[in-house]
């Protein structure tokens, strides 16, 4: 599974009938359930996170990760990504720049957040090292 | 002055001095989150995303002059950047490549690129003028390549001269090496001399400023010891500005005394000045239902960010706040 539609619509608390929650349960719950991969975050208003979106899809297809798409808490823009709500990244400083990449492995978060967009190539090359992929 | 503080920087020393909000320009348009400012305050450079494009380059750049009121269309698909007060402006072109071109051209319609830069590869550019004099100035400009690997060229324009003259831009590294080669770093802007950065330090994950050596190694100066925006330098490199997304009713540093009940909306950004001297960490805005974002300075001190209200049937706005009291200055 590289989207996590089930665990998605497993974890994730319901604001309304389109938009969902990405709270600090959520990711509990999260890494509790996938054994690792990525929780990306992009703004409609910061384009190369809109570029980024479609990449990181891609990169999590090839590399067989899951991975979780969230958006911008304030600007959602009517896309139906879960809204970033969650205070424990708010803490690390998700928010801070768009695009932002966070790893998971083993139930845990990995210290390197990738903030700012990296091209594809070089993304892929980055998540594969701190996943220490060989 | 900028010296040594790694160790000894603290966030708890917040100050509350009045400033002063001199100039509130709202627009009709929805720009992205970064823009610049002019060095006179009298321009500002932004971009527009064309929201539900999810393809590449999804963006509009413009200008608008502030005194006349002119929006003009600019080109490139994002990030266009004032060089300084050169008259210069420094735009992503082709594939991860820049173009330069000239404001003033830019605002008559006219888009004839000055150089195309096809050596500086990357992306999140930042300019600075290292000198000027009779019209020459020195400038730099460094980019985000990969992660850690920043690219940078240096050159000299004539503003004297015309179009064509060869001489009007001189490449002085002639082609792009690394700032930085020696540490890990992430979205590096260069402060106004080019002589300094602001980042985000990649073996603690904290934002600093590093001071850029002759050989183009970089030095840890400050150690913010906390994450924050994109870092810009005023123009005598005494302060910093920064923004900061937090919970409502803390100070943006601790984020453990405040009870969420609408969590998205209980996150706002706040912009924040840190004195490179005094070390004192002066909260600029103090929002409540709306993020304030990617504040720099304007020559004469003046800060400048952007105001994006949560409620989307508000009007964006672009800010200039004086530090200190009008009457003061």
């Amino acid at each position: 599974m590289k989207i996590l539609p089930l665990i998605l619509l497993f974890f994730l608390t319901s604001q309304s009938k389109a938009q969902a929650l990405f709270t600090d349960d959520s990711l509990k719950k999260l890494l509790t359930r996938s054994p690792q991969g990525m929780i990306f975050l992009w703004s409609p208003l910061m384009p190369l996170s809109v570029l980024g979106r479609a990449e990181v899809l891609e990169i999590s297809q090839e590399l067989g990760f899951d991975v979780l798409i969230l958006v911008d808490p304030h600007f959602p823009a009517g896309d139906l990504n879960p809204l970033m709500v969650s205070e424990k990244l708010l803490s690390l400083g998700i928010l801070n720049h768009y695009p932002a990449l966070v790893l998971y492995k083993n139930q845990s978060l990995l210290p390197w957040m990738i903030q700012g967009y990296e091209d594809k190539e070089n993304l892929k090359k980055l998540i594969s090292e701190q996943m220490e992929i060989k | 002055m900028i010296v040594l503080l790694a160790l000894c920087l603290s966030f708890t020393c917040l100050t509350t001095q009045a400033q002063t909000h001199v100039f509130k320009f709202e627009t009709s348009d929805i720009p992205s989150f970064f823009f610049k400012v002019s060095p006179d305050g009298s321009m500002l450079s932004y971009t527009i995303p064309l929201l539900g494009r999810v393809d590449a380059a999804p963006g509009e750049n413009k200008i608008i002059n502030l005194k006349t009121g002119d929006l003009v269309k600019v080109p490139g698909p994002n990030d266009p950047v004032f060089i300084g007060d050169s008259g210069l402006m420094v735009i992503p072109g082709k594939y991860q490549t820049y173009r330069i071109y000239k404001v003033n051209d830019l605002l008559a319609g006219k888009n004839e690129v000055l150089k195309e830069i096809d050596d500086l590869i990357g992306y999140y550019q930042s300019a600075a003028v290292m000198s000027k004099r009779d019209g020459i100035y020195t400038i730099r400009i460094i980019a985000e390549y990969k992660s850690h690997e920043h690219p940078y060229i240096d050159f000299i324009y004539n503003s004297n001269l015309s179009h064509q003259d060869p001489k009007l831009l001189v490449r002085t590294n002639t082609q792009a090496f690394f700032v930085c080669p020696n540490i890990k770093l992430k979205l590096p802007m260069l402060s106004k001399d080019g002589r300094y950065l602001g980042g985000i330090d990649g073996e603690t994950g904290t934002s600093g400023i590093w001071r850029i050596n002759s050989d183009m190694s970089c030095t840890k100066t400050v150690n913010l010891k906390l994450k924050v925006g994109k870092i810009n330098f005023d123009y005598t490199n005494s302060k910093i500005t920064y923004h900061i997304y937090h919970k409502i009713g803390t100070s943006g540093v601790d984020a453990s005394d405040a009870y969420v009940s609408r969590p998205q909306k209980d996150f706002v950004a706040d912009i924040f000045v840190l004195d490179l001297e005094t070390l004192e960490t002066r909260r600029i805005t103090d929002n409540l239902e709306s993020n304030s974002l990617y504040p720099d300075f304007t020559q004469d001190g003046k800060v400048v960010f952007i105001n994006h209200p949560h409620d989307s049937s508000k009007k964006v706005s672009f800010n200039f706040m004086s530090l200190y009291p009008v009457s003061e200055q």
